[in-house]
């Protein structure tokens, strides 16, 4: 009997054959070790155990589906064909897909795409943009439908009727949601439509509000002149752009909450600050006028007060015909009067009127305190533009003039 | 002060201004002109805080990179 002699092509076949076709798709785990990504995107590694290893190969195919970058030293299961490569007489596994065995891949993911954001500075706070005291424009780049821009509305429409929304609608999960969330902060960029940006969505799995865990969507909210404000899932979410953006708010509702001061606090400081001005101004008013009286009692003052009253134009006369150092005197002191008559102009009642006093009357006489009325009394008060009569309801004094 | 300004300036300026006339060291002339820039002021916030109708629209970008606005709902 003749021997059979093969070819080293024929062998190769045979183990081929045998090989493919009797080992189908199947799922294998091992550690990786001599991992590469070659600049054509294709994968090269090796999977082993204790006793054994086998060449991987990853195309670039499926390599871009990978959501995390393979490591050395990870613990990987992955789907895969058994190829015999008969140029090189060697076989390989040929993967489908892989996961980290143990921990989720997203989870996986998410750690390194941190580790790699945060070693490049994108979370550092000297890149933190403040958030404008005061925004009239406020961007929602979120999904036009669902509870979390209702929530966002609802509160900005009643804690800030003031400031106008633009939302930019965008899918917040899915295929596109990524490149849809990044465009729209571009797109707001790029026309300035809005003082500060709030990005985000409600609640969901790690999956649900993955978007917010890519590259993409980080990068553009980094390169954001606007500032922006991230607010994803619950409080106890954390996403890349939390890391990136601006400032986090834990939910929706609070970055619609963080964002905005209530107008009703703005109107309180605002009246607030109007009272100060009022007694700052009262104060003043007193001093001069106490001033002004004690002035006015002086004899040489009581005397050009008189002629200023009695004829200015004669008066101005008699200052040009006066000379030297007596001239330079009434020159002076004119100046001076002026002021004061201003100062008495200013607390005229009149003028205290116009501001938002007012007098109250009670026979013809001013009242001045609560001494000169009974209840019941009809009293007449006088504001701006009128006058209106009213009746003594109560009566109050206060403590510290009792 | 600009000649356009915003709620941000204005409420500064309140600010130095009430202290100022807190301080009360101004002449009375003075004192008087910033108080009635004071009540300006005020009104100028006032008004900022009354936007009566606001809105919102959704923005989109068109093919050609122009902006569409369109009320919400």
């Amino acid at each position: 009997m003749e021997k059979k002699i093969y070819s080293v092509t024929e062998l190769t076949r045979t183990i081929k054959n045998l090989l493919e076709t009797h080992l189908p798709s199947l799922w294998l785990e091992g550690e990786v070790s001599n991992y590469k990504r070659h600049y054509s995107q294709h994968l090269y590694f090796t999977l082993k155990d204790a006793n054994a290893q086998i060449a991987a190969v990853m195309w670039r195919s499926r390599a871009v589906r990978l959501p995390f970058e393979p490591e050395d030293g990870m613990h990987l299961r992955v789907l895969g064909n058994v190829r015999v490569y008969e140029q090189g007489g060697r076989y390989q596994i040929d993967i489908l897909q892989a996961e980290p065995a143990g921990v989720g891949s997203l989870q996986i993911a998410f750690e390194q795409l941190k580790a790699r954001l945060h070693a490049e500075g994108l979370f550092d706070d000297s890149h933190k943009k403040p958030l404008p005291l005061f925004p009239k424009r406020i961007a929602l780049v979120t999904s036009p439908t669902g509870a979390a821009i209702r929530d966002m509305l609802n509160i900005l429409s009643r804690r800030a009727p003031y400031v106008d929304i633009f939302i930019l609608p965008v899918a917040v999960q899915g295929e596109n949601a990524a490149a849809s969330i990044a465009d729209a902060i571009e797109m707001c960029n790029r026309h300035r439509c809005a003082d500060v940006i709030i990005t985000g969505r409600g609640g969901g799995s790690l999956e649900d509000l993955w978007a917010f865990n890519e590259e993409r969507v980080a990068r553009a909210v980094f390169k954001s002149r606007i500032p922006v404000i991230s607010a994803v899932g619950h409080e106890t979410d954390f996403t890349i752009t939390d890391f990136v953006a601006d400032l986090r708010a834990p939910t929706p509702s609070a970055a619609a909450e963080l964002v905005v001061t209530d107008k009703e606090e703005w109107l309180a400081r605002l009246s607030g600050q109007a009272g100060r001005l009022m007694q700052a101004m009262r104060h003043l008013l007193q001093y001069k006028n106490d001033q002004l009286n004690r002035l006015s009692e002086s004899h040489v003052m009581q005397r050009w007060q008189d002629r200023l009253n009695q004829n200015r134009q004669r008066l101005d006369l008699t200052h040009t015909r006066l000379s030297g150092a007596m001239n330079q005197r009434l020159l002076r002191e004119n100046n001076r009067l002026q002021l004061l008559e201003r100062t008495l102009r200013a607390t005229h009642p009149d003028t205290l009127i116009k501001r938002g006093y007012s007098l109250t009357l009670k026979n013809g006489r001013v009242v001045t305190t609560v001494h000169a009325l009974k209840e019941g009394d009809t009293v007449e008060t006088r504001l701006a533009d009128g006058r209106f009569t009213a009746q003594v309801a109560t009566i109050k004094k206060d403590d510290h003039h009792a | 002060m600009p000649k356009k300004k915003t709620f941000e300036q204005a409420m500064s300026r309140l600010d130095d201004i009430t202290a100022l006339l807190e301080n009360g060291e101004l002449p009375l002339d003075e004192s008087i002109r910033l108080y009635e820039e004071a009540f300006k002021l005020m009104a100028f916030c006032r008004k900022e805080l009354d936007n009566a109708e606001q809105k919102i629209r959704t923005i989109t970008e068109s093919g050609s990179g122009a902006l569409q606005y369109q009320d919400f709902e």
